[in-house]
């Protein structure tokens, strides 16, 4: 993947010295599932902000592909609408839309059907001459994953998957959403279904939690400072605690969420990303392998949950009826699409621990679900107290430990809590919280997660993609928690109110160590 | 007519030799009061200080309100210099305040510095002492520096940067010259930038972007003709090329063009040079004013909205001697090809052109404040040390108008 970025860089001699040194290249994106929901809301605006703000090449082209007949005309209409629905620069700019609309094209096929394929072929090879975009092609899946695998046959039988596309020219590249499987097995079935068309270096797994900046900045403020990473381990840290709280409910999504629940929804992905972003050791340098092979190290290194263990360690829960801001909410039993007996969790917490040199000994403590106290993300390091002897007897016992918190949203910052004392004669001690804001934003607003990962594969960067090895071991650990949660049927899966930090054994598991989860 | 308003009118007066310590208070007092009401204590950090310079106390309100835009990315101590000449007498004022906007999330300290005629010379040993240590200094010049001046050696040699924008001079063959002759004696302590360059970004890009493609980059190195068009006023104002020659020292130092004559004809508005590139190919450079377009500096308040009826549009505007236009022609083996990048009539937005021959480009329009072309200072203040591909622009540019040393 290095060598393929360091191909990227331009023999122009006028890129020199330029913040957009690497270039896209010129390029087809077709959109499996243009029609959808996510193509509305995120994809289009997010390539329309790329088109305003990064000036694309001008013959960046995209092809929609869904059943419904639409035109060419109509799906420019859609895309216009989504724009200025969902753009953060809406409404549109008139004169970028002109030239960008017309590089939208529409292809209507079912997923299944071959002769699609060859139209789809016939097209590709048509705007590649016209729009001048050379054989580039980056096909994205924005349909159920239960297509990934007839989309990539077909698109291979059609000639269009190998790596250097049409006839030895130009590139192609795959985009996959989530769900990435819904176990170790799907997952492994998927890959192997995708890989019959596509090597591991064209897929491109997107997890849009590795898009955002602030999760990018765990990485800048472990190893771009020189005074963290050495107390960022066993002999400093008492314990991690991640947290990813959303305080709305499952809302219109009750069909999907039943299949999936908290575990496979946020915990196999975006919280394993936010854990191994903050364990891992430094990588040799920042290319998409090199940070790729650290992540996976630390999935490794987390012991398998033996099942006596789950009982102890992990903690489930679903968000019963009641009442949120002064307003009646339904449980989640009651929502639109879930089964009234549903098992499904829509809160987890879990204790994890890493065996390595760097973290034996250290918890980390995980939790997850909807309907809670309010929308935070946050990877807090807590570190271990000092002897406080020095001060005891001053009514300084109270001492808090020192955090540093890692706030991915909202009000992305980074602050510190620290002790001081309070002026006067007596020895008193206070917390003092040292914060830092990011503004608003580091430019105007800052861009979406969609926005810098579409262009990261434009230029065939896939440091923040996830790898296949990263997806199997996440899965073999998540794995093992189900199973062991379905083999106990009649296991507890308390009810919590909504609008509080869920059920009370959630707490339960962390105070048995003599710790408490941060108040948020 | 409206009475000019102090717009300094709320900050505290001190004395110069308490600044720091008032300053201290201030973050006290501010932090007591919000104790009080129960909100969290603001932290003053800042990750630079910025010295601004300028000859005006009403400019020096203008630009202030952009220092303050700047500080949810860039929180800083801003020391803000208003020296106007004709303003007589021996003093130096100081006043200082501090600024803390919860909804951006942005905060800062401001002291502004007014000095009278006399007093300007005696700057350094005021400002010089504000400046916080450990972290980076900028020196933002607004206005032509007084080149030469000790005043002005002093205070840069006390920077990180200077930053100047060749868009607000006023004798473009003296700046460029002055300038180039600066970032070669500073070289060792402080890095010298322009806003204009940071401004021309999005045109560098696009002409760039032009030859990405292996099949159209031979045609750069067939170049015959390049004309660069600027904005200017009316035919008998005082019109400014500084951008248009720095753009055009861009692409001469990245291909290796030099100049061998300049026929900088001051009597005549057309500037042609013949440049040669390394295998002694010729290469014609135009520059060219276009007559008429809207200019202001960017950091001017919007006037046109608060003097006339708001929701009226303003007029479109532009920098001062902003790209209008650049137009290169090839030939390469008998085949010729033309790249253009134009400003529309709307000033707001450039469109590519592009005609070669067999080679499909669709052309582009982009919005070029969505860019980055109006505000360019918060991109100068996020980057340190030197950027040498400007460095060889200005180089170019100043050779081209016969001030730079040819090497
Ligand atoms: N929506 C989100 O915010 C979101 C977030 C994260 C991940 N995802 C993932 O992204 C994927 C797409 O989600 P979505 O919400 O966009 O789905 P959706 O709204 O249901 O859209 C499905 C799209 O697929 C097309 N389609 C379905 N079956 C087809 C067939 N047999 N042949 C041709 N076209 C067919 C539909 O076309 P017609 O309309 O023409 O029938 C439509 O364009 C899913 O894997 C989902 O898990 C979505």
């Amino acid at each position: 993947m290095e060598i393929a970025l360091a191909s990227q860089q331009s023999q122009n001699p006028l890129r020199v010295g330029m913040r957009s040194a690497r270039n896209v290249a010129p390029c087809v994106m077709v959109i499996f599932g243009a029609t959808g929901d996510l193509t509305h809301r995120k994809l289009l605006p997010a390539l329309y902000n790329l088109a305003l703000e990064h000036p694309l090449p001008p013959q960046f082209t995209v092809v929609g592909v869904a059943r419904r007949p639409f035109s060419n005309e109509e799906f420019r209409q859609q895309a216009l609408d989504s724009i200025n629905q969902f753009s953060r620069r809406r409404p549109v700019n008139e004169r970028v839309w002109d030239t960008f609309s017309k590089g939208l094209y529409y292809h209507q096929s079912q997923f299944d059907d071959k002769s699609g394929y060859e139209g789809l072929a016939k097209l590709l090879e048509q705007l590649d001459q016209e729009r001048g975009t050379g054989g580039n092609h980056i096909f994205y899946l924005a349909t159920p994953p239960s297509f990934y695998g007839t989309i990539g046959d077909l698109l291979n039988s059609a000639g269009l998957a190998s790596q250097d596309g049409n006839g030895g020219q130009g590139w192609s590249r795959i985009i996959v959403e989530k769900p990435f499987g819904h176990d170790l097995e799907s997952a492994m079935a998927l890959n192997k279904e995708l890989n019959k068309a596509f090597k591991e270096d064209q897929i491109y797994r997107i997890d849009h939690y590795l898009g955002k900046e602030t999760v990018q900045n765990i990485m800048v403020l472990r190893f771009g400072n020189g005074i963290f990473e050495p107390i960022w381990d066993r002999r400093y840290v008492d314990n991690v605690q991640i947290t990813v709280a959303e305080n709305i409910g499952v809302d219109s999504r009750g069909d999907y969420y039943e299949e999936a629940g908290a575990m496979r929804d946020m915990v196999q992905n975006h919280m394993m990303q936010l854990l191994t972003l903050v364990a891992m050791e430094p990588p040799t340098n920042f290319g998409a392998n090199a940070v790729r092979d650290e992540k996976v190290k630390v999935l490794r290194a987390i012991p398998p949950f033996a099942e006596a263990e789950i009982a102890a360690d992990t903690v489930r829960g679903q968000y019963g009826p009641g009442m949120v801001g002064g307003e009646v909410v339904r449980g989640y039993r009651q929502e639109p699409g879930v089964n009234p007996n549903s098992r499904t969790e829509t809160f987890v917490a879990l204790k994890l621990a890493i065996e390595n040199w760097r973290w034996a000994g250290v918890p980390f403590y995980l939790r997850t679900g909807k309907r809670l106290t309010k929308r935070i993300t946050e990877v807090a390091i807590q570190f271990k107290r000092p002897p406080y002897l020095l001060f005891q007897g001053t009514g300084t016992d109270q001492m808090q430990p020192n955090v540093l918190s890692l706030r991915i949203q909202p009000n992305e910052g980074i602050s510190l809590l620290f002790e001081a004392k309070v002026p006067g004669q007596e020895m008193q001690l206070r917390s003092v919280n040292m914060d830092f804001l990011y503004g608003s934003s580091f430019g105007v607003e800052p861009p979406e997660a969609y926005e810098r990962l579409l262009l990261d594969c434009m230029l065939g960067d896939s440091t923040l993609f996830t790898r296949i090895d990263e997806t199997e071991y996440s899965w073999q650990l998540i794995d093992a928690i189900e199973h062991a949660w379905s083999r106990s049927l009649a296991a507890a899966l308390p009810q919590y109110e909504p609008g509080t930090w869920g059920p009370k054994e959630a707490d339960a598991l962390i105070e048995r160590d003599g710790r408490t989860w941060r108040r948020l | 007519m409206t009475q000019v308003q102090d717009p300094f009118a709320t900050m505290r007066p001190v004395e110069l030799g308490k600044v720091e310590q008032e300053l201290d208070n201030m973050w006290r007092d501010a932090n007591a009061h919000l104790a009080a009401t129960g909100a969290p204590a603001v932290s003053r950090n800042s990750v630079l200080t910025l010295v601004l310079y300028t000859t005006s106390r009403t400019y020096a309100g203008h630009l202030l309100e952009v220092v303050h835009t700047l500080s949810s990315q860039h929180p800083s101590r801003a020391v803000i210099v208003a020296a106007d000449p004709k303003d007589e007498g021996d003093e130096i004022q100081a006043q200082i305040a501090t600024f803390v906007n919860t909804d951006t999330n942005s905060y800062g300290e401001d002291i502004v510095l007014t000095a009278q005629s006399n007093a300007i010379k005696h700057l350094p040993g005021v400002v010089l002492p504000l400046i916080v240590s450990g972290l980076p200094a900028f020196l933002w010049w607004s206005g032509e520096p007084p080149w030469g001046s000790e005043m002005l050696e002093s205070l840069i040699d006390g920077s990180d940067r200077l930053i100047v924008d060749i868009g607000e001079m006023t004798h473009i063959e003296r700046s460029l010259g002055a300038l180039e002759n600066l970032m070669l004696r500073k070289a060792a302590r402080c890095a010298i930038s322009d806003t204009s360059w940071t401004a021309q970004a999005p045109w560098r890009d696009l002409v760039a972007q032009f030859f990405d493609s292996p099949a159209v980059l031979p045609y750069l190195s067939a170049a015959e003709r390049v004309s660069v068009d600027f904005a200017a006023g009316e035919e008998d104002a005082q019109e400014n090329s500084g951008q248009a020659y720095l753009f055009a020292g861009w692409l001469a130092s990245r291909l290796g063009w030099k100049t061998q004559q300049t026929h900088a004809r001051s009597m005549d508005a057309n500037r042609q040079h013949t440049l040669r590139d390394t295998n002694g190919r010729a290469i014609l450079l135009e520059v060219n004013p276009r007559y008429g377009v809207n200019q202001r500096n960017w950091w001017e308040p919007d006037i046109y909205a608060t003097t006339f009826n708001a929701g009226q549009d303003a007029p479109p505007w532009v920098r001062p001697g902003a790209l209008m236009s650049i137009h290169i022609t090839a030939r390469l083996e008998g085949k010729r090809a033309t790249f253009t990048v134009a400003r529309e009539q709307d000033l707001a937005h450039a469109t590519t052109l592009c005609h070669i021959p067999d080679i499909a480009v669709p052309s582009q329009t982009i919005h070029l404040d969505s860019v980055g072309e109006r505000e360019p200072i918060s991109e100068q203040l996020r980057s340190l040390g030197h950027d040498s591909v400007y460095e060889e622009a200005l180089t170019a540019a100043a050779q081209f108008v016969g001030t730079g040393k040819i090497r």
